[in-house]
Order: structure tokens, then C-alpha cells, then sequence
């Protein structure tokens, strides 16, 4: 067979490759646009994504097959020693039943939801009264805390040892990573217009107001309080989904894998690398780190003889040297955040001179609404 | 531990993620030195110190202080000390695989060796000592120097305010960079105790950050002497109750000691919102320290 073009860079599998840049991208597309929804408009520094994250994938990886069981009449203990068993049974079943696995996609990640969304209404406590650094000391000890809760109270995924779930896109066929990459990928189009809209509405005004100056905002009549609640309820239910879509992707959930380096750091690394507050921004930091992860992984067993240490060791050094680089030379990021944008004096002028062809807006609220530019 | 993230917090007003690749540098230099020189950890408790402080003055130097010029919020100093620890992850990382497979040291990511290495006094090990010893004469000379020299009115001038203290003829670079360099000392030498009753592995530092961070908090953030404090209260209560849960209500609860000093945590902050350097406590500690 012909070696595929660039097989020269190390890659031997283009379509292998491409297909896991997709989905981590994706993946990490939303978890960072969440982050940069609390961090970036809210101004809330959560230091434990990985929190919301590993709730979402353990709790929906052990409600999915608990489900999948009930619905095939498979009895046993599904998160016991036997699990994987049950596992591989379930997905043969599912295998011709679309509608059962459809089902269950959609209970996998309601679950995820409803899981992060409680973890982030837990959180708001804490969030709203405890200073930035006292609230990262707590955040990053809780999601340490849940992990080894995780690892230690069998109900849930078993243990340490982890449960594998069913593939619920087994009647795909050999197309089944396929179909979970674009699921993912689908949920980050929608995150991503969502976090857009939502940039450009007067909420999003408002929380860069918030962020800016709480108290001016506070006196405006904007209920700070409630704002923060809302904005860290919606992004822990991103961030839950985007764990129950990791457990679909990958079939299994285990606590080793919810660390704070891949699940905490790396999102902070993409928002801080692409631009805070910047959406556009944070797609194109996801796109080179994700890039530059899946390419190391692709490549690194070139490395690998040569060296004798494990090579992802060397991806802590690169990318944490990395952000600190970016944080030191360019800390606004690759597309810094833009002032909002508002209408002209010129338009504004003409709608006050003819008030009744109203296009786009009332003028008065648009020019009010200018943003300072950070 | 707890002593050393305090001072570098009343120093730099930031709470330093990277304290636990501290303490593992510490860990690692008694590590690497008994097993590949034979030097006894006690022996080369002045190594670590001295390792643990150039690290601290390092990423003081190269990090903190560069970013702190640029007026870099809170949050991107709190982000740039968690990418520094996530380096020292990986340099540790490289380091232990390096002792595993170059040097064949195959107790590289536990360390059973130095467990060993302790001597024994009436059948306990000599770290139960050696540790309580240390601290109080941490505390001992820290309570001196900062009360009784010039450098120690120096150092807490610099804290209260640091721009009148310079108008005042103080180089505050000297001291923001001397004590990181204890701190990190301090660190490195609570690590090698550490392993020399606990063992270790490569990211102890990451699980050791909670319990530093809970005795900070009790102990106030602000005052050494709380730290002091608050390390006894955490650690105490992690080997109390696992220790009393274990037996009355079942070997399950060993398990969740990470737990304990999040607990501790949350409870003090919850008691004393905006953590305890909140006013009543500081009229708690300085009416004992008068």
C-alpha cells in the first residue's frame, strides 16, 4: 500500500488521526467555551472544571448502563465484577435496536447534564462569597475530593476499577467512532453559537459589566447575585454533557482519567492561549492545542525508544511551559476579546433625526451599552 | 508545609499552586541522594533546603515577579503557579523514569527506601521525632529573625506596604526573594519528612496541596504562627479521625482522609466568610501574640 502523503511527519494513520482530532477538539471546544463563559464574561475563576466534568461522565456512565439493562432485561450487577461482560451483551443487543440506543444516547447525556448542573449549584455557595484565590483553593481540593470519593464508593462506576458501558452507536457499525465524534461535534456547534448569542445579548453585556465593575453594575439595578448563579448553573451543564459525551466516546469511566492536569489545566491553558473572553479566540487556541496534543500522541512512540522516560512527562513541561510563555508575552491571547460592537454616531444621529424607521434596535440602548474595551 | 505556602502568600499575595512541587523536590533530592550517593536523608536535610530554596527562588524570579510587573491579575498569577507546578509534574515525571530505567532504582515512584532508611527510637520511627523538632525550630528561628533582627523588621515592613517600605530605604527584592528561598527550603524539608514516614510518588505534591491550603486558611493566611497552627489542627485531625473512624465505624473511612482537610476548609470558611483573616480572628492572634 502507498504510505499516505505526510506520512513523513510521523503520522501513520491520517484517518485515525483526523478523526481524533475531531473529536477532541470538539470535546475540548466546549468545555473550554464554558470556562470562558464563567471565567472570561463572569469573571468566576473555576479551577475545577474537572469537578462538573467527572460528575457528568461517571454519574451518566453509571445511570447508562443501569438503563440499558432495565430496557434489554439483562439482569445482574452491572457495575460489579462482571460489568464488562454485561457490557459487550448490551451493545451486541443494541446493536439492532436504533430507537433503544437513541434513547439512551439522550439519557446519557440528560444525565451528565442534571449531574453538572447540581455540582454547579453546590458550587455557587462557595462562588459568590469567597474571594478568587480562597474559591480556587476550594474548587481544585473539592474535584480532588470527588475523585477519590469516586475511587472509593463502588456503587457508582466500582471503584477504581471503572465500569465500561455499552456502545450506544454499535448499529453504526465500523462507523461507530464516527457517529460519536459527530455527536460531539454537534453539541460544540451548538455550545459555540449558544456562547455567541449569548456574547452579543444584553446578558452578555451585562456580564462583562459584572466582570468589569461590580459595583457600578450593582448599581445599575443588575442583581449580581443572580447573574454569577445563572451563569455558573449553565456552564457546569455544558461541561456535565461534554463528561457524558466522553463516556459514549471512549465506552468506559474510570476516576484515574478525571485528573485536574487534563480536565482543569488544559482548558485554562486554551482560553488564556486563544484570548479571555474572545469565543473566536478560544476555538482557535483549542484547535493548536488539541492539534499539538493529538499530533504528540500520534507520534510520540518515534520518541518513545529513544527516550528513557515516558513522553508525556514532556507534554507537562511543553504546555505548562507554554502557558506560562503565553501569559508572559502575550497575555491577551492569540484573537484578544473586541469591544462590543455599536452603531455609529452618523446612524445614531439619522435615527434620532427620523425616529420611526427603526432597524436595528432602539439607538439609546446600543450606545449605552458600549463596553470598554479591555 | 503550611509555614511555607503562608510566607509566600504574605509575601507575593498569591496562593502558590506550585508549593507541592516544592515539597516533591525536597522529597526527590533525599530520594536521589540515598539511593544512588547512600547519604542519609538526615545528612542531606541542608542539600534539600538549599534545593527546595533555589527552586522557590527560581520560579519567583522567572515567573511570579515578571508577570506581577506586567499587572497581571490575580488569577493569571494563580493560573502561571499552577502551569509552574504542572512543569515540575513533568520534570519529576522524567526524573523518577530516569531513576527507574538508567539508574535501576525500582522503588523510584514509591520509595520504599527511605521509609527504611529512618532510625528507630523506642520502636518508633525517628521521623516522629525529628518532624515536631523541626517544626518548632522553624518556628523558633522564624519568630526570632522576624522580631528580633533588622532583616526581620525589613521583612515585615515589606509585608504591611511594600511602596512605603521602599520610600523607607528597604530593598524589598531582597526580601520577597529571601523568603521564597526559606519557604521553598521549608517545603523541601517538609517533604523529605514527609516520605521518610508516608513514602511518596511522583504527584504527592498535588494531594499534599489541599492539606496545605487547609492549614493556610485555618491558620489565617496571614500569620506564620497560624500556619504553625493550622498544620497541627489539619494534620492531627486526618490521623485522629481516620485513626478513631477506623475503628468504630469501619476501615472504609481511611480512605476519605484526603477528605478531612477539605472539610477543614470549607468549614472555616464557611464560619468565617472571606477566610479567617477576617477581623475577629486577627484580634484573636495578636492579642496572643502581644
Amino acid at each position: 500500500m502507498m504510505l499516505p502523503p505526510l506520512a513523513i511527519l510521523g503520522i501513520t494513520s491520517w484517518s485515525t488521526f483526523l478523526s481524533g482530532l475531531l473529536a477532541f477538539f470538539a470535546l475540548y471546544l466546549i468545555i473550554s467555551i464554558s470556562l470562558n463563559i464563567e471565567m472570561g464574561y463572569a469573571g468566576i475563576p473555576n479551577f475545577g472544571k474537572v469537578l462538573y466534568f467527572m460528575g457528568g461522565a461517571a454519574f451518566s456512565g453509571s445511570v447508562a448502563i443501569r438503563a440499558a439493562a432495565w430496557i434489554m432485561h439483562v439482569p445482574g450487577n452491572v457495575v460489579g465484577l462482571d460489568n464488562f461482560l454485561i457490557a459487550d451483551k448490551l451493545t451486541s443487543m443494541l446493536q439492532s435496536d436504533v430507537p433503544a440506543s437513541v434513547a439512551l444516547i439522550a439519557i446519557t447525556m440528560a444525565i451528565g447534564g442534571l449531574v453538572g448542573g447540581i455540582l454547579g449549584y453546590v458550587s455557587i455557595f462557595p462562588a459568590i462569597r469567597l474571594r478568587e484565590d480562597y474559591l480556587a483553593m476550594l474548587l481544585l481540593g473539592s474535584a480532588a475530593f470527588f475523585q477519590i470519593f469516586l475511587g472509593n464508593y463502588n456503587p457508582v462506576i466500582n471503584g477504581t476499577l471503572g465500569i465500561g458501558i455499552p456502545n450506544f452507536f454499535a448499529w453504526a457499525g465500523p462507523y461507530s467512532t464516527v457517529g460519536a465524534t459527530l455527536l460531539i461535534a454537534a453539541f460544540a456547534v451548538v455550545v459555540y453559537v449558544y456562547a455567541e448569542r449569548m456574547v452579543r445579548s444584553p446578558l452578555g453585556r451585562t456580564l462583562r459589566a459584572l466582570r468589569d465593575n461590580e459595583a457600578a453594575a450593582e448599581a445599575l439595578g443588575k442583581d449580581t447575585v443572580a447573574i454569577r448563579r445563572n451563569v455558573l448553573i449553565i456552564a457546569s451543564i455544558i461541561t456535565g454533557v461534554a463528561g457524558a459525551l466522553y463516556t459514549i466516546y471512549t465506552g468506559d469511566t474510570n476516576p484515574a482519567i478525571y485528573d485536574r492536569v487534563t480536565w482543569t489545566f488544559w482548558p485554562w491553558l486554551i482560553v488564556i492561549l486563544g484570548g479571555v473572553a474572545s469565543n473566536s479566540g478560544v476555538a482557535v487556541g483549542t484547535f493548536v492545542f488539541v492539534f499539538l496534543l493529538q499530533y504528540i500522541d500520534a507520534t510520540k512512540f518515534l520518541l518513545q525508544n529513544a527516550l528513557p522516560f515516558d513522553v508525556t512527562w514532556l507534554e507537562y513541561l511543553l504546555f505548562g511551559s507554554l502557558l506560562i510563555v503565553v501569559l508572559l508575552l502575550r497575555p491577551q491571547g492569540i484573537l484578544p476579546e473586541k469591544p462590543s460592537h455599536t452603531l455609529s454616531r452618523s446612524e445614531i444621529s439619522k435615527m434620532i433625526e427620523h425616529p420611526d424607521d427603526k432597524k436595528e434596535g432602539t439607538p439609546g440602548e446600543a450606545a449605552r451599552e458600549d463596553a470598554p474595551a479591555r | 508545609m503550611s509555614v511555607s505556602l503562608t510566607l509566600t502568600y504574605i509575601t507575593t499575595k498569591v496562593p502558590n499552586f506550585a508549593q507541592g512541587a516544592l515539597v516533591t523536590a525536597g522529597l526527590y533530592t533525599g530520594f536521589a541522594l540515598l539511593s544512588i550517593n547512600k547519604i542519609n536523608p538526615y545528612e542531606s536535610l541542608p542539600f534539600s533546603f538549599l534545593v527546595g530554596g533555589f527552586i522557590a527562588i527560581g520560579v519567583y524570579l522567572l515567573v511570579l515577579r515578571p508577570l506581577s510587573r506586567r499587572g497581571a491579575p490575580i488569577i493569571s498569577l494563580m493560573i502561571a503557579t499552577l502551569a509552574v507546578d504542572i512543569v515540575f509534574v513533568g520534570i519529576f515525571g522524567i526524573y523518577s523514569d530516569y531513576l527507574y530505567q538508567v539508574k535501576e532504582v525500582y522503588d523510584a515512584k514509591l520509595f520504599y527506601a527511605l521509609t527504611g532508611a529512618d532510625f528507630t527510637l523506642f520502636g518508633v520511627n525517628g521521623v516522629v521525632y525529628a518532624a515536631p523538632t523541626a517544626l518548632a525550630l522553624t518556628t523558633i528561628i522564624l519568630y526570632v529573625v522576624l522580631t528580633r533582627t533588622r532583616f526581620g523588621l525589613a521583612m515585615r515592613a515589606t509585608v504591611e506596604n511594600s511602596n512605603l517600605a521602599k520610600v523607607v530605604g528597604i530593598n524589598t527584592e531582597v526580601v520577597y526573594v529571601t523568603s521564597w528561598f526559606i519557604a521553598g527550603g521549608v517545603a523541601a524539608i517538609a517533604g523529605v519528612f514527609y516520605s521518610l514516614w508516608l513514602g511518596g510518588e511522583p504527584d504527592i505534591g498535588s494531594i499534599l496541596l489541599i492539606s496545605m491550603f487547609a492549614g493556610s486558611i485555618l491558620g489565617g493566611l496571614k500569620s506564620i504562627y497560624g500556619a504553625v497552627f493550622g498544620g497541627l489542627v489539619v494534620g492531627g485531625s486526618e490521623i485522629l479521625v481516620t485513626t478513631l473512624g477506623a475503628q468504630y465505624v469501619g476501615s472504609w473511612v481511611t480512605a476519605y482522609e484526603p477528605g478531612i482537610p477539605l472539610l477543614v476548609m470549607v468549614i472555616t470558611l464557611l464560619v468565617l466568610p472571606g477566610g479567617i483573616t477576617s477581623l475577629d480572628w486577627r484580634r484573636l492572634t495578636s492579642r496572643g501574640k502581644r
